[in-house]
């Protein structure tokens, strides 16, 4: 390359980097003399680059919001536990609510126990004194210091509460059990539908169907 | 352990003008610059562990940083940005070659150069807007801008010079 020639690769270089072609690029990297060059303009560029005095208040504020404390592992999964459980106890609360709300009336015990009760041992059934018991039945709290009468009337009014909570309990155990019914058939069915594939593809292997069950029962059972 | 924002913002305003120094330097881009810079302090602040000499670790990265963008750039665009094909030395001083480059200009180069040097570098103007602001012909700008690029190019090629108290000394 002649001098003349590196003069106008220097001009392009320098002025117009854009118009340089591949070719012209390539001269330029294989030429020691023009890389010097070269590396002598980026000197200058570098000593030439503008360094202003840096207002370091403004600077941090710049800067300040590009940091923010990551949460440590354990806080992560800390939270993800917490949003867990609180989903948990929250869809527990829910469905509790749904099976309370729509659960059948419970039957009035205390009705039917009231009814012989007083039959027994109330002064009603004297005919000499019809009055009295007519007033002394609503007013007879259910104290323990009652007559025995009434005492059997307040005992007969806590199984109520009772037999309410045994029915939503027994309600919810055959809920649970339909739900456990459902996922065991739908887990069966899922297990099927994997091992059709298999069972096809050693039925094609020609394979017997006791092998193909021996070998189905391996993956299936425990 | 880590730092408090406090301690960070100590770090950074006593890192920061040295670092952006540096990245200047080698990207030639000081939005560029600003941003390796950034990124290095956001790492230093991610990090779950203390640095003893936090002025060498920054310096360190952003040099790093600064020459992975530059091999990223194809050979064109280093020209045209006027960026170092080669990486600099380890013990590379943005202030101590801003200093030998000027200081070469003023000893080697002939008072045009110098103005050409000027208008071109520091003022990142063209040949044409060169030509009409220092009155010349455009070939007149080449001419000079060849000379004094083989004048330093020859100077930076001999062994390098030391600084002593601003001086230049010579082996």
């Amino acid at each position: 390359m002649t001098d003349e020639q590196k003069d106008i690769l220097i001009a392009k270089m320098i002025d117009n980097p854009a118009s340089l072609t591949d070719a012209e690029l390539e001269m330029i990297m294989r030429d020691d003399e023009l890389r010097e060059i070269l590396e002598a303009s980026a000197a200058i560029g570098s000593a030439s680059a503008v360094q202003p005095d840096y207002d370091m208040t403004e600077e941090w504020r710049r800067f300040r919001p590009r940091i923010r404390r990551k949460p440590s592992l354990t806080r992560r999964l800390m939270r993800v536990a917490a949003v867990f459980l609180g989903i948990v106890v929250g869809a527990n609360i829910l469905v509790k609510l749904i099976d309370h709300t729509l659960a059948p009336e419970p039957q009035h015990i205390v009705a039917k126990a009231e009814q012989p009760i007083e039959k027994d041992d109330s002064p009603a059934n004297d005919p000499e004194q019809p009055e009295q018991s007519e007033i002394a039945e609503p007013v007879a709290p259910p104290t323990k210091a009652n007559k025995p009468g009434t005492t059997h009337i307040a005992k007969a009014e806590v199984p109520v509460d009772e037999a309410m909570e045994l029915d939503i309990d027994e309600y919810l155990r055959i809920q649970q059990a339909q739900v456990d019914n459902e996922i065991a058939m739908l887990n069966s069915s899922v297990i099927a539908n994997e091992l059709e594939p298999l069972r096809q593809m050693y039925e094609l292997m020609g394979e017997d169907d006791e092998v193909i069950e021996i070998v189905i029962n391996n993956i299936t059972e425990p | 352990m880590r730092y408090s924002t406090t301690e960070f913002e100590t770090i950074y305003v006593k890192c920061f003008p040295a670092a952006m120094r540096l990245a200047v330097s080698l990207l030639h881009e000081e939005d560029e610059a600003r941003d390796v810079v950034q990124e290095v302090f956001v790492k230093l602040w991610e990090s779950d562990f203390r640095i003893e000499n936090h002025a060498a670790f920054i310096i360190r990265a952003v040099r790093n940083a600064c020459l992975n963008r530059i091999n990223l750039l194809d050979n064109r665009e280093k020209i045209r940005r006027r960026l170092t094909l080669e990486p600099p030395p380890e013990d590379y001083d943005p202030d101590q070659r801003h200093e030998e480059v000027t200081q070469a200009i003023k000893s080697l180069l002939t008072l045009r150069e110098q103005q050409v040097v000027e208008q071109i570098y520091t003022h990142g103007m063209s040949y044409k807007e060169a030509s009409k602001k220092l009155e010349v012909s455009e070939a007149t700008i080449n001419k000079n801008i060849v000379t004094a690029l083989k004048k330093l190019r020859n100077h930076f090629k001999s062994p390098s010079p030391i600084y002593v108290k601003n001086r230049v000394v010579r082996h």
